[in-house]
Parts: C-alpha cells; sequence; structure tokens
C-alpha cells in the first residue's frame, strides 16, 4: 500500500478562531468588571448569600440541558469514530451533572413544587445518561448492531424535548422567585449582577463553542484524511470488492488499468468482468484468501479493448470488529510488458538451446581469460568432462596437452585483441588417441556497449578431410613421379631403338617427350588443377630459348587452363617452334615469332592463339603434311574442342591460328584483360 | 657440350632402378668419355658400391623401387664424391640439407646431363 503524506490545514477559518478569542476575553472582562461592581454595591444587599445560591441555581438551570446534549455529542462521535477521546466529553457531562444538581436544589426557600420539577429533571436526564452508556457499553463490546438498534428504539429527541420544556420552567420559576424576594435592591445590584451573568453566559457559550469546535477540527481533519487515502489507494490501482465478489471500490488507477470506468465497473462481478485466469482456480485462490487472509500471484485479465495483460496481485482480506470477512482488498501492478519480454526472452533461449544442442561442431564461448562460459554437448565430449568440470576453466586447465592448451589460447587472446573474426585450424590430441584436427572459426564476443567480453567459436572436425587431402597429395606426387619416370623410359627405349640411326630424327623425338614432360612439370606445380596459360607457352618455348630468346614477343590476358588444355597447347606450340627452326622464321638469323591470345567475346566466347612468323624465308606449302601440322590441325583441334589451321602465308611466313570456346579450356571465367605478359 | 672433354676418364657410378633409363644413362657418359664403374639398381647394393669403389662421381636415383637413397647420398658426401639426382620429383621431394645437390629432372637431354654433372664438379 501506498504511504501518502497528509498535510492538514486549519479546519476553522481565521475569523472564527478570532470571534471565539473576543468573546472569551469579553467574558473575562465583564467578568471583572461585573465582580468589581458587585462588590461596591454588597452592603445594599440583605443577604449576599441568598442571592449568590439563587444565581448560581439558575446557572445551573442553564447548563442541565448543554452538558446532557455534550455528553449525547460525545457519545456519537464514539460511536461513530470508535475513538476513545470523544468519551471524555461524555464523562466531563456525566461529573458536572451531580454539581448542577446539587446547585439547583441549593436555591433559597424551594417550594414543593420545584423540589419536585427537579427531581423530575434528574431522573429524565439519569435516564438518557444511562441510556447513551448503555450503548456505549455494548459497542465496547462488541454488539455494534445492539447499540444501534438501542439508539434508533429510544426517544432521544422526545426525552430531551422534555428536559428542556422542564428546565425551562424551572428557570421561569428561578426567576420570579428572585424578582419577588429582592424586587427593593433591583435597582442597586442590577447592573453588577447583570454584567456578572452576561459574562458568565459569555463566557459558557465562548466554551462550548469551543469544544465543538475542537470535535469539528478532529472530524474534519480525519474526513480530510479518509478522502485523500482513498484517492491515494485508488491511484494505486487498488479495488474492494465485496465478499461474493462484487465491486465497491474502483479507482482511476483501476480504470487506467482495465479500460473499464467507475460507472461500468462498480456492482459487477470483479473476475468475470476482467476475465481473470490464475495460475491455480479461484476457488483455490480464495480458500488461500480466507485461511491466510491474504493471497499474492500472477493473474491474466483481459483489458476492455480485449487485450490480455497479466498482472501481479495481491488480494487481502478486510475482517469486521467480530472477525467476520468483509470485503477483499487487491492491489495489482501491470506486468504485461515484463511477461511478454520474459516469453520472447524464454523463446530465445530455446533457440539457442536448440542449435547448440543440435550443431554438428562444437560451439563455445570464453570470457576475457580464457574461462568456458557456454559449451555445447559436443564440446563437453570432445573435453571429456561434464560441464560442471569445465565451467569457468581454461584450456589449459582441461585439455591433456598442454603446450596445443597454449596454443588455442594465444589464438583466443589474438582475437580478443584484434576483435576480429578469424578462421584457422587448430589440432587438440588426447592421450591414447590420434591427434584432431578442427577448422575454427573464432569471433569477439562484445556486451552491449559493444566493448570485447570474450569469444564465441565454432569449430568443425576436419581431421578425416586433413587425411584425405594428405594422402592425395602423396598419391599426386607419386603420380607425378612416375609419369616422368615412364617419359624416362620411353626416351630411354626410343633411345635404344634408334640407336646408329639418324640422328635428326632422334633428336626431334627427344624434344618431342621434353615438351610434354615441360607441359607436366607446369601442371604438376599446380596440382593438376589447371596452369597458366603464361606459364604453360613459356615452357613450350623454353627448350628453344637458349640465346634466341629476343625472338618470340608472347602476349596475351591471364588465363587459367585446363590439364587437358595445357598439355595441347604446349605440344602444339612445340610442333610449330619445330617447324619455325627448320623451316620457318627461326631457321634464319632475323626472323621473329610473335605468339598473341585474347578472347573473343560473344554469345560463346572463343580463346583466340595466333602464331605469326615474319622476317623469314620465303614459305610454300609443303606437299605433304608432316606430323607436327597434323598434330596441330587434328589433335589439337580435338583436345581443345575448337578449331586450329597453319598458313603458309607467301611471303610474309607461317601464321597458325588456334580457336577454342573458352568455357572448354579456362578454369575459370575470370579474366585479367589487356594484361600483357613480359616479351621474351 | 663443346667441353665435354673435362669428363673423359671419370669415374662414375650410376644408382637407377629402372633398367632402360640405366642403359641410357650409361649411353650418355660413354659418349662423353666417361669410365663406367658399375651400375646398380637396389639399395643395398647401390650403399655397398657407394662405399667400396673408387669414384670421380654418381647419378643416383632418388627412388630405388620404392625405397629413398638418402642413405647413399650421405656416404657419398662423407666420402667427399660429387653426385647428381637423378629424380621424377622436383628439388621439393629432397631433405632440406640435400636441397644444394644438382637434380637431373627426369626425361633428360644429353645437355641437361652435361650440365648438372658441371654443376656437380664445381
Amino acid at each position: 500500500m501506498v504511504a501518502v503524506p497528509f498535510t492538514l490545514p486549519s479546519p476553522t477559518s481565521r475569523a472564527a478562531r478570532l470571534l471565539v478569542t473576543l468573546v472569551t476575553w469579553l467574558a473575562l472582562a465583564l467578568l471583572a468588571l461585573g465582580g468589581l461592581l458587585a462588590a461596591s454595591d454588597l452592603g445594599s444587599f440583605d443577604s449576599n448569600t441568598t442571592l449568590s445560591d439563587h444565581t448560581t441555581a439558575q446557572l445551573a438551570a442553564e447548563r442541565v440541558l448543554p452538558h446532557l446534549k455534550d455528553a449525547e455529542a460525545g457519545q456519537r462521535h464514539y460511536l461513530l469514530t470508535g475513538d476513545t477521546s470523544y468519551l471524555k466529553p461524555y464523562e466531563a457531562a456525566r461529573r458536572q451533572f451531580d454539581q448542577d444538581f446539587a446547585n439547583l436544589r441549593a436555591a433559597p426557600s424551594p417550594s414543593p413544587s420545584r423540589i419536585a420539577q427537579i427531581a423530575r429533571i434528574r431522573r429524565l436526564a439519569d435516564a438518557r445518561l444511562s441510556e447513551l452508556t448503555r450503548t456505549i457499553e455494548l459497542y465496547q463490546s462488541g454488539e455494534r448492531d445492539g447499540a444501534r438498534q438501542l439508539e434508533l428504539a429510544n426517544r432521544a429527541k422526545r426525552t430531551m424535548d422534555t428536559i428542556g420544556a422542564e428546565v425551562a420552567d424551572l428557570q421561569a420559576d428561578l426567576r420570579n422567585q428572585f424578582v419577588q424576594a429582592h424586587g427593593s435592591i433591583h435597582s442597586a445590584y442590577t447592573l453588577g449582577e447583570a454584567i456578572l451573568l452576561v459574562a458568565l453566559a459569555a463566557a459558557s457559550f465562548a466554551a462550548t463553542v469551543w469544544a465543538k469546535r475542537r470535535i469539528q477540527r478532529d472530524i474534519d481533519a480525519k474526513l480530510y484524511r479518509l478522502e485523500r487515502f482513498t484517492q491515494a489507494f485508488g491511484q494505486t490501482q487498488g479495488t474492494l470488492r465485496s465478499l461474493d465478489g462484487r465491486i465497491v471500490f474502483w479507482g482511476i488507477g483501476a480504470e487506467r488499468l482495465y479500460g473499464y470506468s467507475e460507472k461500468e465497473a462498480l456492482g459487477k462481478n470483479a473476475l468475470d468482468l476482467l476475465q481473470t485466469r490464475g495460475p491455480v482456480s479461484l476457488e483455490e485462490i480464495n480458500a488461500i484468501l480466507v485461511r491466510d487472509g491474504e493471497w499474492q500471484g500472477e493473474l491474466t485479465r483481459r483489458h476492455k479493448d480485449g487485450r490480455e495483460i497479466h498482472i501481479i496481485s495481491k488480494w487481502s482480506l478486510n475482517r469486521g470488529e467480530a472477525g467476520e470477512p468483509e470485503v477483499a482488498i487487491e492491489v495489482s501492478s501491470d506486468i504485461t510488458s515484463i511477461k511478454l519480454a520474459e516469453r520472447e526472452l524464454h523463446q530465445t533461449n530455446a533457440l539457442l538451446r536448440a542449435i547448440l544442442e543440435t550443431a554438428p561442431g562444437l560451439i563455445y564461448a570464453k570470457d576475457l581469460q580464457g574461462r568456458i562460459m557456454l559449451a555445447n554437448v559436443s564440446t563437453l565430449d570432445l573435453i571429456g568432462r561434464p560441464w560442471s568440470e569445465v565451467e569457468g576453466r581454461t584450456d589449459l586447465e582441461f585439455l591433456d596437452n598442454k603446450a596445443q592448451a597454449q596454443l588455442v589460447m594465444a589464438n583466443d587472446r589474438r582475437i580478443m585483441d584484434q576483435a576480429k573474426t578469424e578462421e584457422f585450424e587448430e589440432i587438440i590430441s588426447h592421450e591414447g588417441r590420434h591427434p584432431r584436427v578442427w577448422s575454427s572459426t573464432k569471433a569477439p564476443l562484445r556486451d552491449a556497449d559493444g566493448k570485447v567480453i570474450g569469444l564465441v567459436g565454432v569449430s568443425v572436425e576436419i581431421t578425416e578431410r586433413k587425411r584425405i587431402e594428405d594422402r592425395l597429395q602423396l598419391m599426386v606426387n607419386e603420380l607425378n613421379h612416375r609419369v616422368k619416370n615412364t617419359l624416362a623410359t620411353v626416351q630411354a627405349i626410343a633411345s635404344q631403338t634408334l640407336r646408329g640411326g639418324d640422328p635428326i630424327v632422334r633428336q626431334t623425338l627427344e624434344r618431342r617427350l621434353m615438351a610434354l614432360a615441360a607441359a607436366h612439370d607446369v601442371l604438376t606445380r599446380e596440382n593438376w588443377e589447371g596452369a597458366d596459360i603464361d606459364d604453360v607457352v613459356t615452357g613450350a618455348l623454353a627448350p628453344f630459348g637458349d640465346g634466341g630468346d629476343y625472338r618470340f614477343t608472347v602476349s596475351g590476358p591471364s588465363l587459367r587452363l585446363l590439364p587437358r588444355a595445357a598439355l595441347a597447347l604446349a605440344m602444339g606450340l612445340h610442333e610449330l617452334t619445330t617447324n619455325a627452326l627448320k623451316y620457318g622464321a627461326l631457321s634464319t638469323l632475323a626472323g621473329q615469332v610473335a605468339i598473341n591470345w585474347q578472347v573473343v567475346e560473344g554469345a560463346k566466347p572463343l580463346l583466340r592463339l595466333t602464331w605469326t612468323e615474319s622476317g623469314g624465308p620465303p614459305v610454300m606449302a609443303p606437299s605433304k603434311r608432316g606430323f607436327g601440322v597434323r598434330l596441330i590441325e587434328r589433335s589439337l583441334a580435338q583436345d581443345l574442342g575448337g578449331k586450329a589451321s597453319v598458313i603458309f602465308d607467301q611471303p610474309a611466313g607461317i601464321v597458325g591460328t588456334i580457336e577454342a570456346p573458352l568455357a572448354d579450356v579456362v578454369v575459370s571465367a575470370e579474366v585479367t584483360p589487356l594484361l600483357q605478359v613480359g616479351a621474351r | 657440350m663443346n667441353d665435354t672433354h673435362i669428363f673423359v676418364g671419370i669415374r662414375v657410378l650410376i644408382i637407377e632402378d629402372e633398367a632402360l633409363v640405366s642403359m641410357m644413362l650409361e649411353e650418355f657418359l660413354e659418349q662423353i668419355g666417361c669410365r663406367m664403374m658399375g651400375t646398380a639398381s637396389r639399395l643395398d647394393e647401390a650403399i655397398i658400391k657407394a662405399r667400396s669403389l673408387s669414384l670421380d662421381m654418381a647419378l643416383l636415383d632418388v627412388n630405388l623401387a620404392g625405397e629413398a637413397s638418402f642413405p647413399v647420398a650421405e656416404i657419398l658426401t662423407a666420402r667427399d664424391i660429387p653426385f647428381i639426382f637423378v629424380t621424377g620429383y622436383g628439388p621439393l621431394g629432397l631433405p632440406a640439407d640435400m636441397r644444394h645437390v644438382p637434380i637431373l629432372p627426369k626425361p633428360f637431354q644429353m645437355a641437361q646431363l652435361v650440365e648438372s654433372m658441371r654443376m656437380a664438379a664445381y
């Protein structure tokens, strides 16, 4: 419940207070003046004692009714508020009564009828007083209804009226007697007596007004506090329900929370109106409420506009004086946004967990010190320890091989220091098992402010892939070795076979084998994945390069040839070179060869390579095409999936052209255009 | 090939498991006037000959029927006899401490043989 500081403004106005003060002072002044005058007149009185008794009796007669009314007012305030301080005026009035009646009876020369009248007044007053006493006693013993009924049943008003009439009668009687008895000295004491009477009346009036004002002020203050409290309670989204569930109090807070106005809500069943649903049945909640006096928990309700709202609610049972349940107080707070955020967080967590547990690789997070903050099942399997032995520990603590752990932690340190994602291989060995190779991707982990607070990593095992790659590499190496050895053997066979024959023939064969071997070399270096066209061309020309580099001009864009195309091109170039050396441009000192290739764009791009001889002797088409030309025109065209031609162009020199679909000869489409490869 | 006379009379051992290649090497070496001290095609045989024969130079196949011939290379190095690796592998197939040894890549021509022998001799 919310504490509201109450400030109590003065319930009585300044003017009213001033009036009461003035009357009081006036009464005091008159008392003094009256007393002075009365003293100066003393000598003229026959019997000042008689006079004084008479006056006292008259005053007492005046007081009876106000005292009884004071007692009544005290009792009513007490019944109304339960505040025992109101019993004080009631008790004071009771005490005053005895004095009042003593004073009445002390009036000089009482007639029998007056004595009877005083006794009557006393009886009536006593009867009224005991009624008051009875109601107070009933109230105090908890029987409020009894007190209320008694108060309703008695005829207070009539009793009071009767007393009033009797008292008025008695006062008239006293006044008459006084006039008759003291008529002779009337003029002598009238002034002092009158002033004294007025002063006493004024004082009495002032005292009564003062007391009433004080009571009124108390009531005002309490009502004011009650009103403020009610408002404050209403602000807190608090409501009150009768035990049958009807809403009896509905504040502005509740209206804001649920959308219903006070008019719409009052008298309705609270649980139905708000479609209340709880974690347990409402019957159970009510049972707890009655048993413990309060219940607290989360509820789901529906706003007037139909949207679901989540609240945390505290219900407490207010009991009557007799302990019977009277009203249920409910104070609620809207936690819809918290609930929704909670639900979202829960879903995100579930998703994260699902990813963590189903991903095939290792997933982990470490803090700045390299301590594990999160690890999935695969990670724990690799480490071979339960989460309890891994959480908060570093690789150095849970990995068998300390050198490897240090490497891993150095990698982690670098990721966090440079705040950059990296991918690399890591090797983890476990005692008695083969080392396992992992491809790890690690990224810095940042907090909401972007500060690096650790790292997250994913590692996928590539041990098997690495093993296959290594074996493949070994096989490729072995195969290359075999190919070279075989070529050497073929060369040896040819050499032996042609022993004693034409040395030119032997050399031609040898050179063709060498050209083949050179092309193989290029491919071997590239692991048979392809070869740069530039390397293939310069490799093919190399055996003829001695002292003749300046005779070749090589140009064309950088392209990667498929192995098959690389071998075919190397052999073709070898034949063209051989032919040029024998019959063409290279057979003279001044002859030149330009080798150029380019990509011819189109629907189906082509690679076109031209071999252009110049400065050589006049050429003439041979009567019979040799092996070299046939190799170029047939075999090369076939291997490249294109066409090739050798033109014996009179008189400039030989022009060879090779064309092939780019897609059939090149590894990928990436072409760096216009790259000039250095002239040889 | 004009100065092959420097090899006339030098004593050479051929270690090569491929008989035909071995014969071709012999023929090439005879052409330039070398004295053939012997051939070996297996590792154990090669080790014995490398240790015992008086030699001026050796041609050494890296792979002898599946066995690496490096033990032979060590003997020759210890005896301060120049030698050439004859191999289908590139220089990367050699141990780091033997990468300075001249290589005659297979297949080869006479000119390449002479060139690598010259590199080994100096």
